[in-house]
């Protein structure tokens, strides 16, 4: 119950829960719910092309031949690609940058997986890059040193839009959604 | 447990556990502000609900806890002002964030400074327009400078408190607090040199464009010392990263 508790989001009394369930489980689930744990640990690692969470290599998005490869849609978290995908919008393949560049905390760009996003536009084959990182200082402070290595790469760069939440109201918004908002308003 | 409320620039933010935050404020009438927010990246409590950004300003209220140096709750943001504008440029989104790390580094708990709060509103408001970083960041660094007591003297020597022509003051001590003259200058081991037109520049306070990065240069490595160790955003204000 020990190890349990130490699962994030997992406190005493669920461990408790989950321990109690085990126990009243058939062997063979109880087993294969072991064999699913190691194997996370011993076959996941990182796409050695997007860096997406994978036990794969490629990972099942850049070895699918449906999606377009020419659009890279560049994220700073594998979470980040599992949000997009739930959406079922994006045709294109991912970049996971493993992080954001933060100077205060002494995250420097050379601490992600730019070079690698570089290499891959510079192999040719790539003709969109969408920044989708997050809209927070760090992530927009990573979109533009992103956007001043890639323009002179002849690649179309693109970012996601920014401003109201869909489905939220506007007498909510905080400043700076709604000035996000009515700067980047678009034609109907 | 009281209530308190300030209006407050975001100087830093941090991770803290799986949902909470810990966040550095600058308050005008309550100086440094170190405290956690908890459940604020379940994005679930309404006074918080669209988290906090680095270098935004906002209505602060917080619970304060007495002593022990323990951190304080946040229980309400409102953001009011977010100087988008200083994300268009990337010199200018690293000079905010430089701002914001010499400030949390030199400024205290419970020390308010409402003169230095209003530089750095000032400072955010002007990187959100078009205008030139490094002069706005310079006049930033002597705000701040002088309000923690640690403007640098330039208008005498800072050994032999000896007032002399600006020409004579060729070195720069941040141990001594200030410009060297000719004649202390041999003792004094700490120091680098500084050229005339940037010695007569801040004499006067009064640095012109052309002088920009010498000046920034030298303000930092002021702010370093007082730091006790260089600034991570400086490189990147003058474009070295
Ligand atoms: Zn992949
Ligand atoms: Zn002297």
């Amino acid at each position: 119950m020990k190890q349990l508790e130490r699962l994030p989001g997992i406190g005493p009394r669920s461990a408790e829960r989950i321990a109690f369930h085990l126990l009243r489980t058939e062997p063979e689930d109880a087993f294969a719910l072991a064999d699913a744990v190691r194997d996370v640990k011993e076959r996941l690692r990182h796409c050695t092309r997007c860096f997406n969470l994978t036990d794969t290599d490629p990972c099942g998005i850049c070895s699918d031949p449906k999606r377009d490869a020419s659009q890279v849609v560049v994220v700073e978290q594998p979470k980040d690609v599992l949000a997009l995908e739930g959406t079922g919008v994006v045709r294109g393949v991912y970049h996971v940058l493993m992080g954001h560049i933060a100077p205060l905390e002494g995250v420097e760009p050379s601490d992600l997986t730019i070079e690698a996003l570089l290499a891959r536009v510079r192999s040719g084959t790539v003709r969109e890059v969408v920044l989708a990182t997050n809209p927070t200082v760090e992530g927009d402070g990573t979109a533009l040193h992103l956007h001043s290595l890639l323009t002179p790469m002849k690649v179309q760069v693109t970012r996601l839009a920014r401003g109201l939440a869909v489905g939220s109201q506007v007498e909510y918004a905080t400043r700076a959604m709604l000035e996000a908002a009515i700067l980047g308003r678009t034609a109907m | 447990m009281a209530l308190h409320k300030d209006d407050a620039v975001v100087l830093r933010r941090l991770d803290y556990a799986e949902t909470s935050q810990v966040l550095a404020f600058l308050g005008r009438g309550s100086g440094q502000v170190r405290l956690i927010a908890k459940g604020i990246k379940r994005g679930t409590k309404k006074a918080f609900a669209t988290g906090i950004d680095l270098l935004e300003r906002g209505h602060l209220v917080f619970t304060h806890t007495e002593g022990h140096g323990g951190l304080g709750t946040l229980t309400e943001w409102k953001q009011t002002e977010a100087f988008l504008g200083l994300r268009a440029k990337l010199r200018h989104l690293y000079a905010g964030q430089y701002a914001a790390e010499i400030t949390a580094q030199l400024t205290e708990e419970g020390d308010p400074h409402p003169e230095l709060f209003d530089g750095l509103v000032t400072l955010l408001r002007t990187l959100s327009t078009d205008t030139d970083p490094l002069v706005a960041v310079i006049r930033f660094q002597l705000v701040l400078l002088t309000a923690v007591g640690l403007l640098p003297m330039f208008d005498a020597c800072a050994a032999c408190q000896r007032t002399t022509s600006a020409r004579a003051l060729l070195h720069f001590s941040a141990e001594q607090g200030g410009l060297v003259c000719h004649d202390c200058e041999p003792s004094v081991v700490e120091k680098r040199r500084i050229t005339a037109p940037l010695a007569v520049a801040l004499t006067q306070r009064n640095v012109p464009t052309a002088l920009a990065a010498e000046a920034f240069s030298l303000l930092d490595y002021a702010i370093s010392y007082a730091m006790g160790r260089p600034s991570r955003l400086g490189p990147y204000v003058v474009g070295q990263l």
